[in-house]
């Protein structure tokens, strides 16, 4: 007993050591990228004249989903749009997406003979908001998204998987992006690529906005921006939309806005994901708002593996490395990612199953797969040895589960178990899955309106300049929709080239 | 350097540890050395300084992304087909020193790479 604890002792100091490692590497690494950002700038405004300079109609921040079908959009409107963006391909958080966008009124569903409401889709979002998301916004994306999908099925080739009821609240609303082998954002990006270089857009890469380019009203006239040859000012009639997504690799911003252990958890999409909509906006007095509001869910570091099904799997206990079960595992798979890292100092745990679960092996198998550990063994002991928990407590655990349901006794737990349809964990083997919480993205930026113009501290737009996709604030509030965020980018990447469009052919700026 | 330490220190910990090796033989720019092949026919530079651009290597292997997709098709998972995206070759495949697979920045693949 005294040996366990000691060896359980030990490894919490290496947990604790791996933690620190990890951490101030990753402020190392943030460090430099400040340090390398805050020269650019210094550059900017300084004595360096930029190398030249290049006229569009439309200049557009970031090679994301808001960003390439702004691209397109803007093209199909007769106007010159350029994509600036920063890393050699896009690089931001779609290519990690599922690619579901969640739509109601589109020519798919009128073929699945499926009738979603507006008004019931408009309700659900500001429900999981709670009710914090901007309703205008959310109206205009209930509006929007319909048409957008046939748009992204006509005129960009994308291709959808039937409908299925999923995710909440289970309606025939996420139209999944079929990727084939890769990721739905992936393919979606793909082909939004393909679209722009059929129309001869240019995407430039290497091409990283510094500074947006005013005129003496604070209208956005341009941007400077860093490519391999310099600084370059591109300039724009029409406006510039920053679709570079949000801050959740941005270390400083995330200690910054959200604080404590929510603003260290580890990545679930891009490490280039690092704030220009703010940087770029806030010197113009844009409105930043939902700047606390984040999305996490479970994964694991090390091998970005989804546990997802396990964690939904509605079987079996979680425990932390202590070998204690610390949350109501009848929660969903978010709320549990978002509750573990102050549940546990090192944001772990483990969901422990039995092979009452029918998907058991489908889990084994995707971690395998993926060469991501987990651990089996024929009885609760062997699987805590193997895993190197504390034996004791993980068999304490379990059986105080197996006890409390035999008794219906479940919700008296500490903490309860709310589960609706109960299973013991009596069959062998007994599986242990590693999880993690890990950060999805922020929802926090400069406010938009329903034309996605951004806003001033005033609530009057900004001339010139635009937002879209996760970059722009307004939009989303505590949780969101499955198949939202893309749906969002798409319905305001849209609107904002339409509009852009109409600037250039009035010849006046909005 | 710094990354073999950190990976090293992952491993300390249960159920978030693995391994994985990558191992040449010798480095794609002496094989390519070996079979002929002289320095400028990759390097544009006479001097060179910088890695050769993906167009370049085309010439020689496959002709293009979409082909070398489907050559490794059968792999799993498949290095020139994936959500990244057509990354340049020589992010994966270093001339002059062994060759890095870009998916481990994330993921654990057991691969073996030219």
């Amino acid at each position: 007993m005294e040996d366990s604890k000691k060896i359980e002792d030990i490894r919490n100091i290496q947990v604790a050591q791996q933690i620190t490692r990890r951490g101030m590497m990753k402020a190392c690494i943030v460090a430099a990228a400040a340090g390398a950002v805050g020269s650019v700038s210094s550059t900017a405004q300084g004595a360096v004249p930029p190398t030249g300079s290049k006229d569009y109609d439309a200049i557009i921040l970031g090679a994301g989903t808001a960003g390439l079908v702004a691209a397109v959009e803007a093209y199909e409107q007769g106007i010159k749009p350029v994509v600036l963006e920063k890393m050699d391909l896009p690089a931001g958080n779609s290519i990690y997406a599922i690619g579901g966008v969640a739509a109601c009124g589109t020519r798919i569903q009128k073929q699945e003979s499926v009738t979603e409401s507006k008004d019931d889709f408009f309700a659900d979002m500001m429900k999981v908001s709670a009710d914090q998301a901007d309703p205008g916004l959310t109206r205009t994306y209930v509006e929007h998204i319909g048409k957008d999908v046939d748009w992204l099925q006509d005129t960009i080739g994308v291709k959808f998987r039937k409908l299925g009821n999923l995710p909440y609240p289970l309606l025939g609303r996420l139209h999944l992006v079929d990727g084939g082998s890769i990721t739905g954002g992936g393919m979606l990006i793909r082909l939004l690529l393909a679209a722009c270089k059929k129309r001869n857009i240019p995407v430039l890469y290497h091409t990283k906005a510094v500074e947006l380019i005013t005129d003496k009203k604070i209208a956005v006239t341009g941007v400077r921006a860093l490519t391999e040859d310099g600084l370059v000012d591109f300039k724009a009639c029409g406006g510039v939309m920053v679709t570079t997504g949000g801050f959740s690799a941005n270390r400083e911003m995330l200690c910054s806005y959200i604080g404590g252990v929510m603003s260290r958890l580890p990545l679930r999409g891009s490490s280039y994901v690092t704030g220009e909509n703010i940087t770029l906006t806030k010197p113009l007095f844009a409105k930043l708002v939902h700047m606390d509001q984040f999305h996490c869910g479970p994964l694991v570091s090390a091998t970005h593996v989804n546990p997802q099904g396990a964690l939904n799997s509605g079987y079996g206990i979680i425990v932390d490395l202590r070998g204690k079960r610390i949350i109501d595992e009848n929660n969903t798979y978010v709320a549990k990612a978002r509750a573990l890292p102050n549940l546990t100092p090192e944001n772990k745990a483990y969901q422990l199953v039995d092979s009452n679960w029918p998907a058991v092996k489908n889990m084994a198998d995707k971690y395998t797969d993926m060469n991501s550990p987990f651990f089996q063994d024929d009885t609760v002991e062997g699987l805590a040895k193997k895993a190197r928990l504390p034996v004791q407590a993980v068999v304490v655990a379990v059986n105080g589960y197996n006890d409390a349901l035999k008794n219906n006794k479940l919700k008296d737990l500490n903490p309860p178990c709310t589960y609706n349809d109960p299973h013991a964990m009596d069959k062998g083997p007994f599986y242990a899955f590693p999880f993690e919480s890990g950060m999805t993205t922020t929802f926090g930026g400069p406010k938009i309106n329903t034309n996605a113009q951004v806003v001033n501290l005033e609530d009057e737009p900004i001339k010139g300049l635009y937002a879209a996709g996760n970059a722009a604030g307004g939009l989303f509030f505590l949780d969101y929709l499955g198949g939202t965020q893309l749906g969002g980018a798409v319905v305001f990447g849209r609107i904002a080239a339409r509009h852009i469009a109409q600037t250039c052919k009035k010849g006046k700026r909005a | 350097m710094t990354k073999k330490t950190l990976l090293a220190s992952v491993s300390l910990v249960a159920g978030f540890a693995l391994a994985t090796s990558v191992v040449a033989d010798n480095n794609l720019a002496d094989r390519h050395v070996q079979n002929g092949v002289e320095c400028a026919q990759c390097h544009v530079e006479k001097v060179p300084s910088k890695a050769p651009k993906m167009d370049r290597c085309l010439e020689c292997h496959g002709g293009s992304y979409e082909e070398l997709g489907k050559a490794s098709a059968a792999k799993k998972p498949n290095p020139h087909y994936t959500h990244v995206g057509d990354k340049e070759c020589t992010v994966c495949h270093k001339g002059h020193k062994e060759p890095e697979f870009f998916c481990n920045d994330c993921h654990k693949f057991k691969v073996q790479m030219p």
